[in-house]
C-alpha cells in the first residue's frame, strides 16, 4: 500500500529500477525482492533535490537500509508433500478453479493394477453441474497434471456451477479408477440473476427471552409475486408494511 | 427521513506480538494504528457524545486487534511508543526552532502526541474497554470479526469455518460483557452455507460486496439497498459503491486532495540517522516516526517537491468533503427512495485504519459527518439492528460467493503468489480435528497442547498472510509467520500422536502465541 509504486515490478524490473537509482550492480543483485523494495522505498523518501520551501533541516539521505536482522522461532521449511492422498478445489473466481492434488506412488500403483492398466496415468476428473432452464446439465473433462503432486488453475468457464474434483488413474482405454476427491464447491456466479416472480419472503424478529434472532413462518402466507423497482405492486407493498415511501415514486 | 446510513468500520490487524525481541518492525503496526487510528477515533466519539450530538457508528474490531490492545506486554510497549514520540517532538521543538514552515508543524505534533498519551494514560492503556464504555451509550455499534480473521471461501473443514465464528463470538463476549449482534466476515468473504454458521452463532447480520447481493439467486427484488435474508435467516447487507468510492479511491476520493498530509513524507526518513536513529529500529532500519511535514500537494509532485502541511487547511478541508460527502448521501437517498418501495439502506464500510493511519485527516472527517449528518434530514444515520427492527421482513435470497477484495472473489487470496499455503493449512484442519477426536479425554497437559495447536491453526488461518503475499508489502515475515505457526502445529501434533508432550516447550509457546486464553480444543470436535 505504502509502496505501490514499485510493489508492481517483478524482480527483473526492481533490479533495473534500483540500478537507474544508482544502487551497485553487486548490491543490487544481492538483495532479493522485499530488500530491493525497502532499498528503493528508502531512496524514494529521501529528498532527491531541495526545492526553496524544503526544509532546510533535511540534512542528509539514508544509507542504504540493511534488510531486517531475523529471526523466527520454531521456524521450518514445510514438507514438499505429505506422503498422503490429497485433493481439493477453491474457486478463484466465477470462471477459474484452484486444484492442489497429492498421490503418493504406492495409491497410484495399486489403482493401475485395480484397473488392470499399468499405463493408466495420473488424471484430474472435473465433474460440473450446471443448472440451465432446461435442467441440470453434467459435464465431465479430464486434465492429466503431469506431476504426482501440485497445484494448478484449471478454466471451469461455467459460473454458478457446482464442481467437484477426483483424482484417479484413466487407462489408455478411458477407464477412470478414482484414489480421492475433492469437496463440491460452487463457482461464484458472473451476473445477476434473471427477474424472477417467485420471490420469497422472511420475517425475523428477536426472541424475547434469549435475545436471538427467531425465524417466524414466511410471513403472511405471501411468497409468490413480483416487488421490482419500478413496478410496484401498491397493496403487497400496504400489506407488507412497506407503505412507507411517497406515492408518486410508486406505479402499479 | 427517507432512509437509512449505516456507517461501518472495520477495526483489525494480524496478531504480532514478539516477546522474545525488544523491538520489533512489525510490531508497529499496532503502535501505529493506535496512536493514529483508535485513539483519535475514541476523542471523536467522546466529542460526539460530550456535544449530544445524535449519531450512530458500527466498528467491527476483531478478536486478534482486541487480544492485542489488551495484552500487558503490547500495552507497555504502547506506551514507550508514545512516549518515543513525545520526546522526539521536544527534540523537533529545539532544532525546529525560528523556522516559519516547520516550527508551528513540530508544536502541532508534540501537542498532539502529548494528548494522545495522557488519553492513553487516562483509560489505563485499556482501548478496548474504552470504546465497550461507549457502547454502552448507546451511539456505537460494535460487532466481531471472523477468529483470527480467518477468509471462509479457503477453509475447508467445517469444524475450521465454525471454529472461527465461535472463537469470534466467545471473544467478543469476554471482551465487551455482551454477545455480539452482528459481524464482519473477512475480507468480506462469503462462501455457501457461512449465513447458516453465522446464524447458529445467534449472530443477526453480516456485510457481503455490492455483488454478494447483486449477483445473490434468487435476485433481490429491492436490489442493493434493503438487506437480503439467507435461508438461515442471517441478513446480509451489500456495500455501497458510490458512497464508498467517494472515500476509497486512490484517485477521486476525498484522501487524495492537495491539502491532505502526506503519508510517505515521514521524518525517519528525512533526517540524518544520527539524529532520528533512536526514534527508528535499533539496527538503522527508517521506519515511519509520524511526524510527516508536508501534504499532498498533487497527485503527480515527487516527494521531494512536497510542500509544508497546514493543519488548519486540512480541517477545512475535511469539513467541506464531509459536507459534500453528506449532500451526496442525500441526493442518494432521494433518488433511491423514489426507485424503491421502501425505506433505502446505505452501507457505507471502510477500513478503520484508513481514518487516521492513512488519511490523517479521517477521523476530522468522520467527526463532521456525524455532525452535519445530525443537523439534517434527509436520511438517518442507523445501525444494522435498527435497520432491521424498522423492516423485520426482508426477501430470501441465496449470497453469491464474493468478497471486497480486488476482482470481488478470492483472488488476492487465492494467487500464484499464495497458493502454496492451503495444502498446510487444508492438512493441519483435518489434523486438528482428528487430534480432538483422538484425544477425548486428554490429560491436563494434553489438553493444553490441543489448545495451543487450535491457537497455532487458527493464527496459520488469517488472511492477512496471503494479502501480504499479494501485495508483496512484508513477504519474508507472512511466509515466515505462515511456517512457524504450521510448524508449532505439526510439533504438537507429532507429540500428542506420540504421547510425549514436552511440557517447557509448550510452555514458552503459550506465552508468546497468548490470544485467546479461554480457547476450547473441543471447537474442533
Amino acid at each position: 500500500m505504502d509502496r505501490a509504486d514499485v510493489l508492481l515490478l517483478d524482480l527483473p524490473a526492481l533490479r533495473a529500477r534500483a540500478l537507474s537509482a544508482g544502487l551497485s550492480e553487486d548490491l543490487v543483485n544481492h538483495l532479493d525482492r522485499d530488500a530491493l523494495i525497502e532499498e528503493l522505498r528508502g531512496r524514494a523518501a529521501a529528498p532527491r533535490s531541495q526545492s526553496g520551501s524544503s526544509p532546510s533541516f533535511v540534512t542528509s539521505t539514508s544509507p542504504p537500509a540493511a534488510a531486517e536482522p531475523w529471526t523466527m522461532l520454531d521456524l521450518e521449511e514445510p514438507p514438499e508433500t505429505y506422503d498422503e492422498l490429497a485433493c481439493e478445489a477453491l474457486p478463484r473466481d466465477p470462471r477459474w478453479l484452484f486444484v492442489y492434488w497429492e498421490a503418493p506412488e504406492r495409491d497410484i500403483a495399486e489403482a493401475r493394477q485395480r484397473l488392470g492398466s499399468p499405463d493408466a496415468r495420473l488424471t484430474l476428473r472435473l465433474f460440473v453441474l450446471v443448472t440451465a432452464p432446461d435442467g441440470i446439465k453434467r459435464h465431465l473433462r479430464d486434465v492429466e497434471p503431469g506431476w504426482a503432486h501440485g497445484r494448478r488453475y484449471l478454466e471451469i468457464g461455467r459460473p454458478g456451477a457446482q464442481v467437484r474434483v477426483a483424482l484417479g488413474v484413466r487407462s489408455p482405454e478411458g477407464l477412470f479408477a478414482p484414489l480421492c476427491e475433492s469437496q463440491a464447491v460452487r463457482m461464484p456466479w458472473s451476473e445477476a440473476g434473471a427477474p424472477t416472480s417467485e420471490n420469497q419472503w422472511l420475517e425475523v424478529r428477536l426472541d424475547g427471552a434469549s435475545g436471538r434472532p427467531r425465524l417466524l413462518s414466511w410471513p403472511r402466507g405471501i411468497t409468490k409475486g413480483t416487488i421490482q423497482v419500478g413496478s410496484v405492486l401498491p397493496d403487497w407493498l400496504k400489506h407488507l408494511g412497506f407503505d412507507n415511501t411517497p406515492s408518486s415514486s410508486r406505479r402499479a | 427521513m427517507s432512509g437509512d446510513v449505516c456507517l461501518v468500520l472495520h477495526a483489525h490487524l494480524p496478531f504480532v506480538r514478539h516477546p522474545e525481541h525488544k523491538y520489533h518492525l512489525e510490531e508497529n503496526w499496532l503502535f501505529e494504528a493506535t496512536v493514529a487510528t483508535y485513539l483519535p477515533m475514541l476523542e471523536v466519539l467522546r466529542g460526539l457524545l460530550r456535544d449530544q450530538v445524535p449519531h450512530r457508528l458500527t466498528m467491527s474490531m476483531s478478536p486478534p486487534l482486541c487480544s492485542m490492545l489488551r495484552d500487558d506486554l503490547l500495552k507497555t510497549r504502547t506506551a514507550a511508543y508514545l512516549d518515543r514520540l513525545v520526546v522526539l517532538g521536544e527534540r523537533e521543538l529545539e532544532r525546529t526552532a525560528g523556522d516559519p514552515a516547520f516550527a508551528p508543524l513540530a508544536h502541532f505534533y508534540h501537542d498532539r502526541f502529548r494528548r494522545l498519551r495522557g488519553l492513553y494514560d487516562s483509560i489505563g492503556g485499556d482501548v478496548v474497554r474504552a470504546y465497550s464504555e461507549l457502547q454502552e451509550q448507546g451511539s456505537l455499534e460494535i460487532i466481531t470479526v471472523g477468529g483470527t480473521h480467518g477468509f471462509q471461501p479457503v477453509l475447508r473443514e467445517a469444524t475450521s469455518r465454525r471454529a472461527q465464528l465461535e472463537v469470534a463470538c466467545d471473544s467478543y463476549a469476554r471482551c465487551f460483557g455482551r454477545p455480539p449482534r452482528g459481524i464482519w466476515l473477512p475480507e468480506c468473504g462469503y462462501a455457501e452455507g457461512v449465513d447458516q454458521l453465522v446464524a447458529d452463532a445467534g449472530l443477526r447480520y453480516f456485510f457481503v460486496d455490492a455483488h454478494g447481493v447483486g449477483f445473490a439467486r434468487p435476485r433481490p427484488p429491492l436490489g442493493l439497498h434493503a438487506p437480503i435474508y439467507t435461508h438461515s435467516g442471517a441478513a446480509a447487507f451489500a456495500r455501497d459503491t458510490e458512497s464508498g468510492k467517494q472515500v476509497w479511491s486512490s484517485k477521486e476520493g476525498y484522501p487524495g486532495d492537495a491539502a491532505y498530509r502526506d503519508f510517505y513524507r515521514d521524518l525517519g526518513f528525512d533526517l540524518p540517522l544520527d539524529v532520528i536513529g533512536p526514534f527508528v529500529h535499533p539496527d538503522g532500519i527508517r521506519v515511519h516516526t509520524g511526524y510527516k511535514y508536508f501534504r499532498v500537494t498533487g497527485g503527480d509532485v515527487d516527494l521531494a517537491h512536497k510542500q509544508p502541511y497546514d493543519p488548519g487547511l486540512a480541517a477545512q478541508r475535511a469539513d467541506e468533503h464531509a459536507a459534500h460527502f453528506v449532500a451526496a448521501r442525500g441526493d442518494q437517498m432521494d433518488t433511491l427512495s423514489h426507485q424503491l418501495p421502501r425505506r433505502p439502506v446505505v452501507v457505507s464500510p471502510y477500513d478503520a485504519e484508513l481514518y487516521g493511519h492513512w488519511w490523517f485527516e479521517g477521523p476530522t472527517f468522520l467527526d463532521r459527518v456525524m455532525r452535519r449528518a445530525a443537523e439534517q434530514q434527509r436520511f438517518r444515520l442507523a445501525t444494522c439492528p435498527e435497520v432491521l427492527d424498522h423492516d423485520p421482513v426482508q426477501a430470501v435470497a441465496d449470497p453469491c460467493p464474493s468478497s471486497w477484495g480486488d476482482g470481488g472473489f478470492a483472488g488476492v487470496w487465492i494467487d500464484g503468489s499464495n497458493d502454496w499455503i492451503y495444502r498446510h493449512v487444508h492438512r493441519a484442519e483435518t489434523r486438528m480435528h482428528d487430534l480432538v477426536r483422538k484425544h477425548p479425554h486428554p490429560t491436563d497437559l494434553e489438553r493444553r497442547a490441543l489448545n495451543q495447536a487450535g491457537r497455532e491453526l487458527l493464527l496459520l488461518q488469517s488472511s492477512d498472510w496471503a494479502f501480504i503475499m499479494k501485495t508483496a508489502t512484508a513477504v519474508r515475515y507472512a511466509c515466515d509467520r505462515v511456517k512457524a505457526h504450521l510448524s508449532r502445529f505439526r510439533r504438537l501434533d507429532r507429540e500428542l500422536v506420540a504421547g510425549q508432550v514436552d511440557a517447557e516447550w509448550l510452555a514458552d509457546l503459550e506465552s508468546r502465541d497468548n490470544l485467546f486464553p479461554e480457547l476450547d480444543h473441543r471447537l474442533w470436535s
